[in-house]
């Protein structure tokens, strides 16, 4: 009888109501799928409406074992075993709550949670609508949380106690997780996953109820957005942390887990693609309710796969056979029933119109379709074939990583031409006219591009490896060329988009295009996701011709200046760049013993950067970290890892990734966040700011929120620029308390204290005071603290170094007391060579800039409250229709029908 | 209806043939993958081939030496009683240390009788997040849990 079984629950009260909350809740789960799909069958509105009201109670119930297991992590619960095997009792606070998602049976439980609130928000909002199916919603719902629950009820509950005596302490979350990106990936990925569920429940609902029409699409749209955010979302971030943690210089590994994540997010792509073609056409109906089933199977499906160890990789979690069973079964219910209720259905899923030409707008989103499908079947096949060989020929074989971008590559960049060429396509079937005056511009520019990298630029001719080994060609260059395309087909929308609405309302481009955008949010932030991924292409790109370099330097600078050797040995050079290696540094605290490689980057003779790669030795005998760092510019990063090194000798073993364009990855993201942030503003939000004639408290009203708000965002960006320097010390994980060498009690004491270093060197005089108020301790934590604050012993010498410096000068006169914190400030920026050890920059630039945005800001604000208020004085003027030129009309309605 | 059937079958057949023709190529591709004590059993059958080693490293068996711009070590793989030696050149990844359950990617080689897997590449589990800090201690460790 396994040990986690419900029933054993000992002595912790939490534990008891925990377990009894979950047992509830199960029973409550199969009731409402019970009631759920009876009432809706027999049209009962009372079992119905007992089935929803069963779904808020669930929430409730789940709400309460939640809160149960984060008061048991912070409350040091150790009799329950799952609180004992991730966590201790030295873990900070933020940690100790994210331990919930921490281990599987918390994991589990955390989906739970976020479907129960997903849930309830979807049916409050859409029974009224749907009153004729949303029995069946709730059905679906449930019957996903009783499997889940029935996981954590028999097999996996996490609040399992301990048969004998419980730990003193817990054992601790490995600090290679204790690190913020553990506290954001796995809940952005589980918000991603479990948000694909409401689709697929209404999608079940439709089928089962029959109500196909375009209704249900509409309430679902929605989901499979944040769905797609959530899911971009933590992909990126579990990109991001590795390239950051990892320090094997990439983002992308083809891993079998970072697959799971991929294989929902393709098809949930061309879900939302495909729904266009629904409701502009009628067109494609089977296959959006396809896709909406296998979105939610492969969501399940990525679970099972890093859950239950069928797939070999360095992140797989270990086998659990039983687990794997279970997955196995509920995948086949799915599939099973959701394509049994579509073939049942499928003579009231024909289409409404048919394909009329290979070059419209309908067949590209079919492409489009087939494509994403394609991707998400090869990735999936790929990254199965191991278990697929191991099962039916009893031998394991593996695939390289590399195979993966093989097909990738052609696959993605057919998605991107794609994503460039259906806007200008048109419905039904395009004109000859219209396929030249749409295509001319962005191919135009395409080839330009093409031509000038190809000729102006060598590293652009690299050829890499197409679907197989023998087949070679340009692909940066091919990839170039379609950013280039995508981006102008894409300006041009908004050009011309904007020249069509000027037209129609008089008014300047500004408020044009907020209007057009406001307007038609789905296909203009649709535009901005697309001009998103355009951007990460060309970060994609770079990785054609990047650089790594592994190089050995025996001695540093200051070993050399020791033994009188000649100081040039301590540098070398990697492509561009210069590197000098100044001094390694062994340093030991309670947790750890870091040695860090001191090194400075320079770059035609001008110093970049001080760069601090690192290794951390644990005390507590868990493995050892690399702690990278990055020098980030706009064009490419200079990546350093320490991979040896010798204490006696100081020897160093480096190394060295170039990367080119990496950094248009993340900035790519930010597009696509912000255009899908654009697409899910409320339709009340657009009305508001509309320029319907409202009162004058609604107009004081808008313009206040829209000063306050470019306020705000000027405030933003100073603040983040201030924070932001090129290069900080080592990227480091931003472990709680952690961020200076001396923490272990030392870093908590306070000025006052006796002991420790925040009490030395206290400031002397008002203006030593101002200095060190002034000036940011660079000893490498996070803060950027300044000297007056900072704890640390750096701090502290550097304060005496302050004072040092002052003692010779005339502080008696208000001309001396400048002149002397003008001296101490340049030698100090001389010493850093930067402004970064400023806390306020002294260029007049860096103030200006943010003056002039909102300077112009205002401008901009007034410019457009002047039109809204003319255009509603005439607007209320001519109450009356103008007659109307019919002409003109039917022009306007060609041009805007070609425009949508 | 017959045109219909005619765009199915088209359809398929296209389907049918990118499938095919990405299976074949991804077979071309494949890596074989062993467990050392698998690999052991006729290791002649598998000299020069490009494979995935899986094993544990044996205790004490690192040697870790600079040569050439960049760190260099030995080690021997071992599972189920059989032993490989193991060279690999360049960063090694963090978890790597005795007993570490360790995948080497490389080529198979004969030299003087005693086999080598010359790898390329190394990977050691991560840490597991789902079983705590004890999961990165060995098996043997793992039979004794150490409670504070």
């Amino acid at each position: 009888m396994s040990p986690d079984i419900a029933s054993n629950v000992a002595s912790s009260p939490v534990a008891v109501v925990g377990t009894v909350a979950l047992l509830l809740a199960y029973a409550l789960a199969a009731w409402c799928v019970a009631a759920g799909v009876a009432g809706n069958a027999r049209k009962s509105r009372r079992l119905v409406l007992s089935a929803v009201w069963g779904l808020y109670g669930f929430f409730a119930l789940i709400g309460l074992a939640s809160a149960l297991i984060i008061y048991a992590f912070v409350t040091h619960d150790y009799s329950i075993k799952y609180i004992a095997s991730v966590s201790d009792t030295t873990m900070s606070l933020s940690y100790k709550i994210t331990a919930f998602w921490g281990g599987l049976d918390g994991s589990l439980l955390f989906w739970v949670l976020m479907l129960s609130v997903f849930s309830t928000i979807a049916v409050a909002t859409n029974h009224r609508r749907h009153r004729d199916m949303i029995g069946y919603v709730v059905g679906t719902v449930m019957v996903v949380q009783v499997f889940f629950l029935s996981l954590l009820v028999f097999t996996k509950n996490p609040f399992a106690t301990f048969l004998t005596q419980p730990p003193v302490d817990g054992q601790g979350l490995n600090p290679l997780l204790q690190n913020y990106w553990m506290v954001i990936h796995p809940p952005s990925l589980y918000i991603g996953y479990v948000s694909a569920t409401i689709p697929f429940a209404f999608g079940v609902a439709a089928l089962a109820s029959g109500r196909l029409d375009d209704l249900w699409l509409s309430s679902v749209r929605s989901w499979m957005l944040v769905c797609f955010f959530f899911l971009s979302l933590g992909l990126i971030l579990g990109g991001r942390w590795a390239y950051e943690e990892l320090g094997w210089g990439g983002y992308w590994a083809w891993d079998p887990v970072e697959n799971a994540g991929l294989l929902p997010w393709f098809t949930a792509v061309a879900f939302l693609h495909s729904v266009v073609v629904q409701e502009q056409r009628g067109m494609l109906k089977a296959w959006n309710l396809l896709l909406v089933i296998i979105t939610f199977f492969l969501t399940i499906f990525g679970t099972f796969m890093t859950r239950a160890g069928i797939v070999q990789s360095v992140h797989a979690f270990g086998e659990d056979n039983v687990l794997a069973v279970q997955f196995v079964l509920f995948l086949g219910v799915i599939l099973i029933g959701s394509l049994g209720l579509l073939v049942y259905r499928s003579n009231k899923l024909s289409s409404a119109n048919t394909f009329e030409s290979f070059i419209s707008r309908e067949f590209a989103f079919l492409m489009n379709n087939w494509i994403l499908l394609a991707c998400a079947f090869f990735v999936g096949f790929v990254t199965m074939f191991p278990t697929f060989t191991e099962a039916f020929v009893n031998e394991r074989a593996a695939v390289k990583p590399e195979f993966f971008n093989h097909w990738m590559t052609p696959l993605g960049l057919t998605l991107l031409f794609l994503a460039g060429a259906a806007p200008l396509l048109a419905w039904r079937r395009t004109t000859r006219e219209r396929l030249y005056s749409q295509f001319l511009f962005p191919t135009a520019v395409a080839v330009v591009t093409v031509v000038g990298l190809a000729v102006l630029w060598a590293p652009s001719r690299v050829t890499t490896a197409v679907f197989v080994e023998t087949v070679s060609l340009p692909m940066p260059l091919v990839n170039f060329g379609l950013v280039a395309f995508v981006l102008a087909s894409i300006g041009q929308e908004f050009w011309r988009g904007v020249a069509v609405r000027r037209r129609q309302t008089g008014s300047d481009p500004f408020t044009s295009l907020i209007g057009l955008v406001l307007n038609k949010r789905r296909k203009y932030g649709g535009y901005v996701i697309h001009l998103g991924i355009a951007v990460m292409f060309l970060g994609f790109g770079g990785k054609a011709w990047d650089t790594m370099v592994d190089k050995v330097i025996p001695l540093p600078e200051a070993s050399l200046k020791e033994q009188g050797k000649p100081l040039k040995d301590a540098w070398f050079t990697v492509r561009d760049y210069e590197f000098h290696y100044e001094d390694l540094d062994q340093v030991a605290d309670d947790h750890k013993v870091a040695v860090t490689a001191k090194l400075s980057l320079w770059r035609n003779g001008e110093k970049l950067a001080d760069m601090r790669p690192a290794r951390w030795d644990f005390r507590k005998g868990e493995q050892p970290t690399t702690e990278i760092d990055i020098h980030s510019r706009l064009d490419e990063d200079v990546y350093l890892c320490l991979t040896g090194f010798d204490l006696e000798s100081r020897q160093a073993v480096l190394r060295i990734y170039i990367n080119p364009l990496i950094n248009w990855v993340w900035l790519g993201f930010v597009l696509l966040a912000l255009g899908t942030f654009i697409c899910l503003i409320p339709q009340r939000v657009v009305d508001s700011v509309s320029a319907a004639p409202k009162t004058r408290t609604g107009r004081v009203a808008d313009v206040a929120i829209l000063v306050g708000a470019l306020l705000a965002m000027t405030l933003l960006s100073v603040n983040v620029a201030r924070a932001d320097t090129p290069d900080e010390g080592p990227v480091r994980v931003a472990q709680a308390g952690l961020e200076h060498a001396d923490e272990g009690g030392l870093g908590k004491l306070g000025h006052d204290d006796g002991v420790g270093y925040a009490h030395l060197y206290r400031p002397n005089s008002p203006t030593a005071e101002r200095l060190m108020k002034e000036l940011i301790c660079m000893c490498g934590g996070c803060k950027r603290e300044t000297l007056f604050a900072c704890k640390c012993p750096v701090a502290a010498e550097k304060r005496a170094r302050v004072l040092e410096m002052l003692a010779g000068m005339d502080l008696s006169t208000a001309a001396g007391r400048e002149k002397a914190s003008t001296s101490v400030i340049d030698a100090f920026v001389k010493e850093y060579g930067g402004e970064d050890v400023l806390g306020t920059p002294r260029s007049k630039v860096s103030w200006l800039v943010p003056s002039l945005a909102v300077i112009g800001g205002l401008g901009l604000l007034f410019g457009v409250v002047r039109t809204w208020v003319k255009r509603g004085r005439t607007q209320v003027a001519s109450a009356a229709p103008a007659v109307e030129d019919d002409e003109l009309a039917e022009r306007l309605d060609d041009e805007l029908r070609n425009t949508d | 209806m017959r045109n219909n059937l005619v765009k199915i079958l088209v359809t398929v057949a296209i389907a049918a043939g990118v499938v095919g023709f990405f299976v074949y190529s991804s077979l071309a591709q494949a890596q074989h993958y062993k467990m050392v004590d698998e690999l052991m059993v006729k290791p002649t059958e598998w000299v020069g081939h490009e494979m995935r080693v899986h094993g544990y490293v044996q205790p004490g068996s690192i040697k870790e030496w600079v040569a050439d711009q960049q760190m260099v070590r030995t080690f021997i793989l071992e599972k189920g009683g059989k032993q490989i030696e193991v060279s690999h050149k360049g960063p090694k990844p963090d978890t790597f240390r005795d007993q570490s359950e360790v995948v080497a990617t490389g080529i198979v080689v004969e030299k003087d009788g005693k086999y080598l897997v010359e790898a390329k590449e190394l990977s050691a589990k991560c840490p597991s997040k789902y079983q705590g800090a004890q999961a990165n201690k060995s098996m043997a460790e793992q039979q004794q849990p150490n409670f504070k």
